[in-house]
């Protein structure tokens, strides 16, 4: 059944693509926090 | 006449769900999917009532009559764990499975497999969390907030609440990557993003909060986790750590949470107003700029939740100034709601008599918390029985309301059978009238000085607590007229739903038969 999403084989790559970069920048997002809390200390 | 007869070789594909318990188990069918989480978070519902029950059993009088008191904090924590991760967020998530993709004219889900396992962690993560109240020392019994130190003294249970609330944001995050992915990538062609329905949106935006807030909360547990097992001492303070640093990190997933609940009531309340009020939604594109500014506002608030901890002035005048800007996107709101109703061809039907219900009480429960935000005043009000009334009436008739409108609202299309109008309305003025009875007198034993979180209380405290107690029974027994028609619909015990079930509903899930086809949208449709 997951066939029926799968179909179209650029929709499916593009849709990995639109997932991988949201992991992306909410892991930068909190690493650069992290870096911050490092370099600067907290507060 | 011609028949056509398909012979395509990938017919098999196309055909109806497998039969037994594989078909629930290994489906990656958006509707199934979408079912699961519904009857999961409709079974939780119970699990989590019951042990408010307990909770509010024991409080009917002064003394102790039933449960001891540690049994009495487990009881408190974990009602509100089951309901926040275990019901309410599942049904939102089965709203969202069910009716995103045909909102958008998607066949599915962007990733059905990873949506079969978004599901399936879920029942693994609650019965860990239940596996809790047999173990020694028993269950958490810190409240829901797992503050330390307090969380630490938690016997063996302490590792089990991690690690399912590690697997119940790992759901939670794999869902909503889903969710941004379908919305972003699979909508039909036409489908602009400002087509699409307010719930469409508004889960779109719960996705991003839910990103972004439940990392966070495993961050928390896991330097719980190696403050107790591993040696570190984050929030120790006699290691140099700070056990306010816990309360920061954990309100900073904990305040978007109460977003993540309420959006996607918000989004099923945008939809059923103006289909029963015969009118499209007022300031549609308002509604949707007011939800994002409302998810961006909830994630600069969480210190309002502290202001007892000892902030600096500074510190209480920004969380002071910020939540009372949520005000502003939610009165638009409020507001837009009403101004659909104006001059509207309005009926009621169950559906509109919960959203209308919704309107009134969670409003109220939106002024109680304008009262908590304002910082000298929320001193006198902390960890009140005020609190107690403020969050449920936000969280029962806001939330619970809002899934019980979208549920008979929807019923019909997912089952293919109308609900029997009568149960509904039946259920829907006690579960109005009980709620009130239940959460209102919170209010009056909050101001008068009643603590959250006791088993016991002074002697003044009793009428109060008796009248809630007698409604929240009076609430739960209601709840059992909602699953008798559930049960009913599914069965098929009424009169057939139409395809478009209501007078001119507005969006691409009434042009599909009813009940839904297990496949839908196979070929896109045109969106005009």
């Amino acid at each position: 059944m997951a066939k029926l999403a799968a179909m179209d084989p650029q929709r499916r790559a593009r849709s990995i693509r639109i997932a991988l970069a949201h992991v992306a920048v909410v892991l930068l997002i909190y690493l650069a926090f992290i870096a911050k809390q490092a370099l600067f200390g907290g507060g | 006449m011609s028949t056509v007869i398909d012979t395509h070789p990938d017919a098999h594909h196309h055909a109806g769900p497998a039969r037994g318990i594989m078909r629930w188990i290994t489906t990656t069918n958006h509707k199934d999917i979408g079912t699961l989480y519904l009857l999961f978070g409709l079974a939780m519902f119970f699990v989590g009532g019951g042990m408010a029950l307990i909770v509010r059993a024991e409080l009917f009088q002064p003394g102790l009559q039933f449960v001891d008191p540690h049994f009495f904090n487990q009881m408190t924590t974990m009602h509100a764990l089951i309901m926040v991760f275990g019901m309410i967020m599942p049904v939102f998530a089965g709203f969202a499975n069910w009716m995103i993709p045909l909102q958008i004219g998607a066949p599915d889900m962007a990733f059905p497999r990873l949506n079969n396992w978004s599901f399936w962690i879920l029942p693994f993560a609650g019965a860990m969390l239940l596996s809790t109240l047999f173990m020694p020392g028993g269950a958490p019994a810190s409240g829901w907030t797992m503050y330390p130190p307090l969380v630490l003294q938690t016997g063996d249970a302490l590792p089990f609440l991690i690690f399912s609330v590690h697997l119940l944001g790992i759901s939670s995050i794999l869902a909503s990557i889903n969710i941004i992915v379908t919305i972003l990538n699979m909508r039909a062609p036409g489908m602009t993003l400002l087509k699409m329905p307010l719930f469409t949106w508004t889960w779109l935006i719960t996705a991003y909060l839910l990103l972004l807030a439940m990392p966070v909360l495993a961050g928390a547990v896991t330097m719980l986790l190696t403050d107790q097992f591993f040696g570190t001492s984050f929030f120790d303070a006699a290691g140099g750590g700070d056990p306010v640093l816990f309360q920061h990190i954990f309100w900073f997933f904990g305040h978007p949470e109460v977003y993540i609940i309420i959006l996607p009531a918000f989004g099923i309340i945008s939809q059923v107003i103006p289909t029963f009020s015969r009118k499209p939604l007022f300031g549609y594109a308002a509604m949707v700029y007011a939800t994002a500014a409302i998810a961006f506002l909830s994630l600069i608030v969480w210190a309002h939740h502290m202001f007892t901890v000892g902030m600096p002035l500074a510190g209480q005048l920004f969380f002071m100034l910020t939540t009372m800007i949520i005000a502003v996107p939610t009165g638009v709101k409020i507001f837009n709601w009403t101004a659909t109703m104006w001059r509207g061809s309005l009926t009621f039907e169950t559906p509109m008599l919960f959203a209308i219900a919704f309107l009134f009480l969670f409003t109220l429960g939106g002024f109680s918390g304008l009262m908590m935000a304002i910082a000298p005043a929320d001193i006198q009000y902390h960890d009140s029985y005020f609190i107690v009334a403020h969050f449920h009436y936000v969280l029962v008739p806001g939330a619970v309301f809002g899934a019980l409108a979208g549920a008979y609202y929807w019923m019909p299309k997912m089952t293919g059978y109308m609900y029997d109008e009568k149960l509904g309305k039946l259920h829907f003025w006690l579960t109005t009238i009980f709620v009130n009875v239940t959460f209102f007198p919170q209010h009056f034993l909050g101001l008068a000085g009643m603590p959250r979180r006791i088993p016991d209380y002074a002697l003044q405290f009793t009428n109060f607590n008796a009248i809630s107690s007698i409604g929240a029974f009076g609430f739960g027994i209601a709840q059992l007229i909602f699953l008798w028609v559930v049960i009913k619909c599914i069965r098929g015990g009424g009169e057939r739903a139409t395809d478009k079930v209501w007078d001119e509903p507005a969006g691409l899930e009434w042009t599909v038969p009813s009940p839904a086809p297990y496949h839908t949208f196979e070929t896109p449709p045109e969106v005009k």
